[in-house]
């Protein structure tokens, strides 16, 4: 039996959409901003239909094109005539349009046939059938109406899983953001009926913003702009201070908010035009002050449907708070006080109704018969390659800040089309189709710009749809520079006792590039001290070893250099910059000796240290000695790795006989057969180390697996899904460095979740246990004599202490493994 | 994260209009942590103003144009990226002349 599940919160100033599945709740949010609630507004724009916040924005520009509020005349005969359009629009239509934007807020993929919508209870037959028909004219085959205050105490007793036995009555007060209704509620073994409900549409929490500039902002701005009444000045038609009353407009809604949470605010005033940089203080008992008379008004209103009811204050059980105002403290103590009933304020007070209106569809059952042989599945395109109507045009690739995106339609159709971009930052609204599409498109600067093309027909159902269109800014353009090679940046790599290349920049960037690196010190430099940290920036793959790069800009900074000890661990910052003609500059800034030092490197000098390259072939030789022992086996192999080796050798000599001051080009040639060696060595080895890393990775996800199914965790799965997410891009890398980084997170994670069940560490202490060599063999027998007594008495805590304890009282040189020994290394990681 | 965001915007900018340096350094390795953590924000001061963009909720001061621009930004645009798809979380508050 399938339930409709979707619940729309049509409301005054702004809508909301929620479905409820099995109980659980889901409030959409608008791709567009990521925002939960749509303004109900609608502007018309020349041949452009704008929905929600946007239109909203234009309301005071363009007030003959802009409607809002429209749910105040439905089921009138008002019509709203549209400037721009020459013609009529009836409120129905207008909600259709935000319900049919709403409609677009749902991600998951599933066509929504059936909604329940809800409505004012004071709305009558007429009114409700107006907005049963707008949900038809927005494409719903089905329309459930459902009452405010009952959605509201749906979603309070949902969430609270209430069971009622005897008949209670509640009071719901809802404050929003332009409207009150109180509304008395009879509830009765979890049916729920409105008796009364009263209200005021113009009276929100806008009043409250227009309050604080009225009445606290003004008198102090008077005496700084020398003005008077300035507030008359406000509001009349050519306000010379509009800008600041826009900014104060803003700034006073924020302290709103911050007077919910704190005793006092302060709004910052920043207007250049008359010279004012001012801070106002405003305190919660000055706020409340104003806002006092409102909260009144609202409790007579509360207080009236008592008494037409012949109720007093005894008979009502709660008062539900629902409506963004009702965050507000003040709002709550004075309902409580001057009810005499309690009040509740679980519930999300912007969603509340929204949400109780999904639960309602979540029960409600579909009457709609599902028939997948007559679905017509061919009424949205996934790709726009099955129809050969569109056919979609647009550079992948661009170096400005607009894109034409071009759609050839053969038919000629009469609909709609409109273009959004996946960030959210761009939307063109519905645009009446007239032929064929020719429409620039934002990009944002240095990203791949996705969009997304819809076209609809009249009714603005979707026949065509292309979410392919990706664009890419400042990326592989043929007009820029591109870069040839990583440029990368060779760290420490402490885990294996090497150095490593870190990409700054990638290959195929486009020029000029810049960036800001931090790094820390891998070890630690007295200042005068011979020791130093080596900055080498390296063209080459950033796969590679940093030896078969082509070292393009080098500094040392030795214990000489420093006017304070540079200590291992702190913070080394880089900016590191490359020209359009390949000037490389960087800038070493030590943050413990509040030192800067800055060079800049030509492509035409080479910076060769020839230390550092004598110590790069060493290591390579060494490399080889050791693989020519693992593969014995595969002479091909050997011979060719005894063939890098001897040349190496023989470059190592060639080096070693270059004098100190020698100024021909004998070390760069060096350097340039060193780095081939390097690099055909590196050939030979890195598929190899690669399928061992993947391997190793391979087990330890299958570890991890193993340890998840015998704890069953929701945290620890999470995170294990977290690390799988970008599984496959991180495996066809070929980056061994981000595949160990990988295999890194999971053995933290498998310790993590071996560590959360402490009789895991039986096990360990009973290897400990055979132990012999502890550095302070006493201490450690008396831990294993206390860790003995706690497994007996099945005290694991204990255990896992005594495992913790005996594992510090291990041999040093057990602990010292993976320390770091080469003293020639970066100093950065 | 995102009042995180615009408090840190806050002090950048009033650190710049009072000509205050010292923070600068600290205000960059901010900003730099809370990239790595996926976020990143964007003042649009000073860029084109169109119907269409959705990044920013704009006050138009003025009759409207095809010039207009930024001229203040009160909020700046909070961006997330996940999956190499960056999302906007928090629409720029700016006012347009």
């Amino acid at each position: 039996m399938n339930t409709i599940n979707f619940g729309i919160d049509l409301g005054t100033t702004n809508s909301l959409i929620a479905k409820c599945n099995d109980g659980v709740h889901q409030v959409f949010k608008n791709p567009l901003g990521q925002k939960e609630t749509l303004a109900s507004a609608v502007a018309f724009r020349g041949n452009r239909i704008l929905v929600g916040d946007k239109a909203r924005d234009l309301l005071e520009k363009d007030p003959l094109n802009v409607f809002t509020s429209f749910k105040r005349k439905m089921g009138t005969t008002d019509r709203y005539f549209v400037e721009s359009l020459q013609k009529n629009i009836s409120p129905i239509e207008l909600s259709a349009y935000v319900l049919k934007e709403l409609k677009n807020f749902i991600h998951t993929g599933e066509t929504i046939e059936e909604a329940v919508i809800t409505i004012p209870s004071s709305f009558d037959t007429i009114q409700s059938n107006a907005t049963k028909t707008a949900g038809e004219e927005a494409g719903f085959k089905n329309v459930f109406l459902l009452q405010e205050p009952i959605a509201a105490s749906l979603a309070f007793a949902n969430q609270n899983n209430i069971t009622l036995d005897t008949q209670k009555k509640w009071l719901i007060y809802d404050f929003g953001g332009g409207t009150f209704d109180v509304a008395l509620l009879q509830i009765n073994e979890r049916e729920m009926n409105v008796l009364d409900n009263e209200g005021d549409n113009f009276l929100g929490g806008m009043d409250l913003d227009n309050l604080i500039i009225e009445k606290l902002l003004i008198p102090k701005l008077e005496l700084l702009l020398n003005e008077t009444k300035l507030w008359d000045k406000f509001k009349a038609p050519e306000n010379p201070y509009q800008k600041l009353y826009f900014e104060l407009l803003f700034r006073a809604e924020e302290a709103k908010k911050e007077l919910s949470r704190f005793e006092s605010t302060e709004i910052d005033i920043d207007y250049p035009e008359k010279d004012i940089y001012t801070s106002i203080e405003i305190t919660r008992a000055q706020f409340n002050t104003l806002l006092a008379p409102l909260v009144t008004h609202t409790i007579d209103f509360a207080k009236k449907i008592l008494a037409n009811n012949g109720l007093d204050n005894t008979a009502i059980e709660k008062v539900i708070m629902v409506g963004g105002t009702t965050l507000i403290p003040f709002v709550r103590q004075e309902v409580e006080k001057h009810l005499g009933i309690p009040i509740d304020t679980s519930v999300d007070p912007t969603a509340a109704v929204g949400i109780g209106a999904a639960y309602y569809a979540g029960n409600k059952t579909s009457t709609i018969v599902k028939n997948e042989e007559n679905e017509n599945k061919d009424d949205i395109l996934s790709t726009p390659t099955t129809k050969k109507t569109f056919e979609v045009f647009y550079q992948k690739n661009s170096k400005d800040l607009e894109e034409l995106i071009a759609i050839a339609i053969e038919e000629n159709i009469e609909g709609y089309y409109r273009i959004t971009r996946k960030d959210g930052g761009f939307d063109t609204g519905l645009i009446a189709l007239e032929g064929s599409i020719n429409k620039f498109v934002d990009l944002v600067a240095g990203e791949v710009n996705a969009f997304e093309l819809k076209i609809f027909d009249r009714n603005q159902s979707v026949i065509y749809s292309n979410d392919t269109i990706k664009i890419h800014q400042g990326k592989y353009n043929i007009q820029g520079q591109l870069l040839p090679n990583d440029i990368c940046l060779e760290i420490d790599d402490i885990q294996y006792n090497t150095t490593r290349l870190e990409a700054i920049f990638k290959k195929n960037s486009v020029l000029p590039l810049k960036k800001t690196l931090y790094k820390s010190a891998s070890k630690t430099i007295l200042k005068g001290d011979t020791g130093k940290i080596q900055i080498n920036i390296v063209e080459g793959d950033d796969n590679g070893l940093p030896s078969s790069g082509l070292s393009i800009g080098y500094i040392e900074i030795s214990g000489a250099d420093l006017q304070q000890d540079l200590i291992k661990g702190t913070d080394i910052e880089l900016n590191i910059a490359i020209s359009e003609s390949r000037d490389i500059d960087v800038t070493i800034f030590l943050n413990a000796c509040e030192q800067e030092f800055t060079n800049t490197f030509k492509p035409t000098e080479r910076y060769i240290s020839t230390s550092k390259m004598a110590n790069e072939m060493n290591v390579v030789v060494q490399q080889i000695e050791t693989e020519l022992q693992k593969n014995s086996e595969d002479y091909t192999l050997l011979a060719k790795f005894n063939k890098i080796r001897e040349s190496l050798i023989e470059l190592q000599i060639e080096l070693s006989l270059l004098a100190d001051t020698d100024v021909t080009d004998a070390k760069f040639k060096i350097d340039n057969q060193k780095r081939a060696l390097i690099q055909s060595f590196d050939q030979l080895t890195r598929h190899k180390d690669l399928n061992t890393d993947i391997a190793t990775y391979n087990l330890k996800v299958e570890e991890v697996k193993f340890h998840l199914n015998e704890h069953k965790n929701e945290f620890y799965q999470a995170q294990f899904n977290q690390i799988l997410s970008n599984e496959r891009a991180v495996l066809n890398s070929g980056n061994k460095y981000l595949i160990r980084a990988k295999i890194e997170e999971l053995n933290a994670l498998n310790n993590s979740i071996f560590s959360s069940n402490d009789a895991n560490f039986i096990g360990p202490f009973l290897h400990y246990k055979m132990v012999e060599d502890y550095s302070d063999q006493r201490k450690a027998d008396q831990l294993i004599k206390e860790g003995e007594k706690a497994l007996q008495n099945q005290q694991y805590n204990v255990v896992k202490h005594v495992v913790y304890q005996l594992a510090a009282l291990l041999p040093q040189e057990r602990k010292d493994e993976n320390q770091f020994r080469n003293e020639d290394k970066t100093g950065l990681r | 994260m995102r009042e995180i965001l615009n408090q840190l915007y806050e002090i950048d900018q009033k650190s710049k209009k009072n000509n205050l340096t010292l923070f600068d350094r600290n205000m960059k390795r901010i900003f730099h942590e809370i990239e790595h953590m996926g976020f990143y924000t964007k003042n649009p001061l000073g860029e084109k103003f169109s119907e269409e963009r959705t990044d920013i909720d704009a006050t138009i001061m003025g009759k409207t144009n095809s010039q207009m621009k930024i001229v203040k930004v009160l909020k700046p645009i909070i961006y997330k990226k996940e999956a190499d798809q960056a999302i906007i979380v928090q629409k720029g508050v700016v006012i347009v002349e």
